[in-house]
């Protein structure tokens, strides 16, 4: 897989979409750059730098897919776990999420489950402790008040 | 002179009293603490414990504060180092080099050297805020726009020496972070710019988020992913302490840092932030063996720490000097000054020696203090990478989480950073480097804006940037960088096959 | 017998549905000052917070949601939930950005009617500072010098459609004259850049610049109010000067989102006004040099609207701010 001219094509979109909003917004001149200049601009550059990148990608798609690639589907897990954690943050309040969420982890460690509960137990803890004692920051409080 | 020394000891006569002794070492701790937290720093630091000031008198207050300010700074690198988290803008550079060294095996090197960079850089600089606050005050408040502009142009060349792969992917990514960095409301005109509607996003998306995502979460995750679990790194007592090579390198980039961060500090704005990429570039710049940048070079990170350290200090200059809220955290210093009844202005020094040469002496003992405390802790914070890795990383992601929504109480301050996390992990599996990125982030708005006010300024005329005495010159010095740079720019702008046999012969910096 | 079982069994439902609706205030409440630190939004919102924390025993903590004048942190209040938790120490830009909104077809970020006014808390008329070492002594000379190099001479704002951008504004339409605009963002920087001698003038609350007046580093020349400002009481005003149409007060007043309900606001409004009169609050406005006016429910409303008008007729005078 030539994976520079995907990464390329794909920021060429970015920067496409970038200047297309750029010149919505008003460009004005050089003299008195507008709202929409440095969108605008900085699309093109990108644009030309990933148009170089595509071109010049087409030499060395050997070399591109030589890396070795053991992976493993955690990183997809953990990213869901984070997003979770997001959704569930405001509803829920943050030690509950916290300690779902590490529970969550360390059992996709393989940990044991009693470590895992009593872990998790502590880490929620510690964040409420740092973050709402102590710091006193408004993390959102879940339906129990905390 | 000699009234220099007797306010002095006027000033230390106060720092050392117990109960100013007893705040300085509150808000050092605390200010610790703080920064070790990921994603929260200075200036969310102090602003979350501002309103726990109040209570106190002017002196303590403001002695408190300062301490919470380089306790944070020296904290920060901490989770830099351990984990690539950067606690806040200042501390990113500290992530490349100082991360690469814990892999090594030398996380207690590059703690007890960034400690050690910021002590030396926090003291001498409190001994330049000392005798030259007036004179340099006066000069920093010429920064107006158009030298603003200058030296971010400056800071631009630092591109040039921040990446170690393909200076194409390093441009495309600078570029990248441009337009990340102009998503907002655009401050000169009123319009909205690629926010869609999303009410947060009207302020610009934060340093901290972006730079927490690019490089901790897309750490964790491709680590998380490897098929084997990364080795726990168990260092003996003597691996702590840097080699004797190891302070030989840094010695001469502590000096160069402290003098650049110094500099750049006492400019109004935020541009003390990019003093700690200028000092990585120098350094990489001035290097004997600048491959070694990247992977754990020792000077990557004395450099930039000493450099963040001591614009802390530099900030400090117009702040106390004449009263100009210099940048965010000078501002919220103020307003904690304000509510105490110091009207900060320009005759502060005399109307108020008391308060002015007490806070010069509380940060000498602030910074001894931060030494002692920092120096021993070391090693507790190395023997978390004990911690096998399955226990490390869960915890150390929902800190992540919860200290970058605390910062604004905004869960799309976490969903940017989640989103950056995402596209740092896939960046990595493409060759592309992330530390442009948050370059792009951190420079383009105030490029911007300093361009823009600038103009409107002169109304529209290009003459203002050299008609100026200081933005000509900073101007020239860019120049002269160009043409300096511009051949091994040229060399290291070619193709893979030409950079790699440049590489084997060595001499790819001339 | 039986009927009457029922009755106090549901009385005690009842009492029991009310006990489980928290008291107000049972946790901290944030009041969102919309400019950065060190401006006058947060040197007045976090002594109005302090105040409030005492009366109310419940923390009241200041949270500075800064950009584009004010805007974001306004349309943050607006959007949150009506409970009392969420307030707003607004400035006179509240009523500006609507219609600026307006001014660019756009959907506005909010508008005034999803405030409840609470109470006004204080009203300073801005003041025309220039650096010391420009030459104009008088607000004639200033004006007269404006006339006659249009555009020429510049002044900083805390941003575009800010507070001290329409105080500029509207002297510049009342005198007849035209100034050069450099926005900046939030008063801080504003004021730098006048004491850096990069624009020629600022209007700015007196209690920032005071002390670089009494330095000798700012020039004051002439006052927004209706009244000469107590610590200044030799700068005359624009309407002892002829031109009554400059009128600007920078006021900081409390809102919450409309909805909340009307046992919150009332605590509330009591709150704010044994908060005005706290010794501590007294002293705390008294040290940042701003005088404390305090007007609640219909007066407030009163004063809200008419300076209301005010500023969206400037507004509309300054139209669209395009680059040509």
């Amino acid at each position: 897989m030539p994976r520079d001219l995907v990464s390329g094509l794909f920021w060429l979109a970015v920067a496409i979409f970038a200047a297309v909003q750029g010149l919505s917004l008003k460009l004005g001149n050089l003299n008195r750059p507008g709202a929409g200049f440095f969108p605008f601009w900085g699309g093109v550059v990108l644009g030309l730098l990933s148009i170089v990148l595509v071109v010049s990608s087409r030499g060395r798609d050997a070399a591109g897919g030589s890396r070795a690639r053991s992976e493993s589907s955690k990183p997809l897990v953990v990213v869901g776990a984070l997003l979770g954690y997001l959704l569930l943050l405001e509803t829920l309040g943050f030690v509950a999420v916290t300690f779902l969420f590490l529970l969550l982890l360390f059992r996709l460690e393989r940990l044991t489950w009693a470590f895992s509960v009593v872990s998790a137990g502590v880490g929620a803890l510690a964040s409420y402790v740092l973050f709402q004692l102590w710091l006193k920051t408004q993390l959102p409080p879940g339906p129990f008040g905390f | 002179m000699d009234d220099t020394l007797q306010n002095l000891a006027l000033g230390f006569s106060i720092a050392l009293s117990p109960a100013i002794l007893w705040y300085a070492f509150v808000g050092c701790v605390v200010g610790t603490l703080v920064g070790v937290l990921p994603g929260v720093g200075p200036l969310a630091g102090i602003s979350l414990l501002l309103p726990a000031t109040f209570g106190l008198d002017a002196t303590r207050a403001i002695v408190m504060l300062a301490g919470i300010y380089y306790g944070a700074m020296y904290g920060g690198s901490t989770t830099s180092i351990l984990m690539r988290i950067p606690g806040e803008a200042a501390s990113v550079m500290t992530c490349i080099d100082g991360y690469a060294m814990a892999r090594k095996g030398r996380a207690g090197a590059a703690l007890a050297i960034a400690a050690v960079g910021s002590y030396v850089a926090g003291t001498v600089s409190v001994v330049a805020l000392m005798l030259l606050a007036p004179p340099l005050a006066s000069f920093a408040l010429r920064f107006g726009p158009p030298e603003y502009f200058a030296l971010l142009l400056l800071g631009l060349f630092v591109l040039a020496y921040m990446s170690s792969g393909s200076m194409l992917k390093a441009l495309a990514m600078a570029a990248l972070g441009l337009l990340l960095g102009m998503i907002g409301i655009d401050q000169m005109t009123g319009y909205f710019r690629f926010a869609y509607g999303v009410v947060e996003l009207g302020d610009g998306i934060g340093v901290v988020p972006v730079a927490v995502g690019l490089f901790g979460l897309a750490e964790i995750l491709a680590t998380a992913g490897l098929a084997v679990p990364p080795q726990v790194i168990k260092p003996t007592l003597r691996e702590l302490l840097p080699t004797r090579q190891e302070w030989r390198e840094s010695a001469a980039p502590i000096g160069r840092g402290t003098v650049l961060g110094f500099l750049i500090g006492i400019v109004p704005g935020s541009a003390h932030i990019i003093s700690s990429f200028v000092s990585y570039a120098v350094e990489r710049k001035l290097a004997k063996r600048p491959q070694e940048f990247g992977q754990g070079a020792v000077a990557g990170v004395a450099g930039p720490e000493s450099a963040n350290n001591a614009a802390t200090s530099g900030a400090f200059v117009p702040m106390l000097a004449l009263g100009v809220p210099s940048g965010p955290i000078p501002a919220v210093m103020l307003a904690a000054m304000m509510v105490h009844g110091v009207s900060p202005g320009p005759l502060l020094i005399k109307q108020q020696p008391e308060l002015f040469w007490g806070f010069i002496a509380s940060m000498y003992v602030g910074n001894v203090v931060l030494l002692i405390l920092n120096l021993p802790l070391v090693g507790v914070f190395v023997n978390l990478l004990r911690v096998p890795y399955a226990i490390l990383y869960p915890s150390v992601l929902a800190f992540c989480i919860l200290g970058v929504y605390a910062v604004n109480g905004s869960v799309v301050d976490v969903w940017i950073m989640l989103l950056m996390g995402g596209l740092g992990y896939f960046l990595r599996k493409l060759d592309f480097e992330t530390a442009p990125i948050v370059l792009g982030v951190v420079l383009a708005p105030m490029l911007e804006m300093a361009l823009r006010q600038s103009l409107a300024m002169s109304d529209g005329q290009y003459s203002i940037f050299v008609a100026r005495p200081i933005s000509a010159t900073l101007l020239g010095v860019g120049l002269i960088l160009i043409a300096l740079g511009l051949q091994p720019l040229v060399t290291r702008g070619l193709d893979w096959r030409a950079r790699l046999a440049l590489a084997e012969k060595g001499d790819e910096h001339p | 017998m039986r009927l009457s079982r029922v009755c106090s069994l549901a009385v005690l439902a009842a009492v029991a549905v009310a006990s489980a609706q928290e008291p107000y205030p049972s946790r901290p409440i944030t009041m969102v000052a919309p400019f950065p630190p060190g401006g006058i939004a947060d040197l007045t919102a976090r002594p109005v917070a302090a105040a409030m924390e005492k009366v109310l025993k419940n923390p009241v903590g200041v949270l500075n949601k800064t950009g584009a004048a004010g805007a974001v942190g306004m349309q943050f209040v607006a959007t949150s939930k009506p409970d009392g938790y969420t307030l707003l120490l607004a400035l006179s830009s509240i009523s500006i950005i609507p219609e600026a909104d307006k001014l660019f077809g756009r959907p506005p970020a909010f508008t005034v009617d999803q405030f409840a006014p609470i109470a006004l808390i204080s009203a300073d008329p801005t003041i025309l500072v220039v650096p010391a070492d420009k030459p104009w002594k008088t607000a004639a000379e200033f004006v007269e010098d404006a006339k006659r190099r249009p555009g020429q001479i510049s002044y900083s704002s805390s941003g575009v459609y800010g507070t001290l951008h329409m105080a500029m504004e509207l002297l510049s339409h009342a005198a007849g004259i035209k100034l050069r605009h450099v926005p900046y963002a939030g008063g801080g920087p504003a004021l730098t850049a006048v004491l850096g001698g990069h624009v020629d003038a600022l209007a700015s609350g007196p209690a920032v610049v005071l002390p670089h007046i009494k330095a000798g580093k700012l020039r004051a020349l002439a006052g927004w109010g209706d009244k000469r400002v107590v610590a200044l009481p030799e700068v005359p005003t624009f309407k002892e000067l002829g031109f009554p149409d400059a009128e600007f007060y920078i006021w900081a007043g409390v809102f919450a989102p409309k909805g909340t309900p009307e046992p919150v606001l009332a605590k509330l409004r009591d709150a704010l006004r044994a908060a005005v009169n706290d010794p501590d609050f007294k002293g705390a406005m008294e040290k940042i040099e701003t005088p404390i006016v305090f007007k609640q429910g219909a007066e407030f409303a009163r004063f809200f609207e008419a300076d209301a008008g005010r500023l969206a007729e400037g507004v509309r005078k300054v139209g669209r701010i395009e680059t040509k």
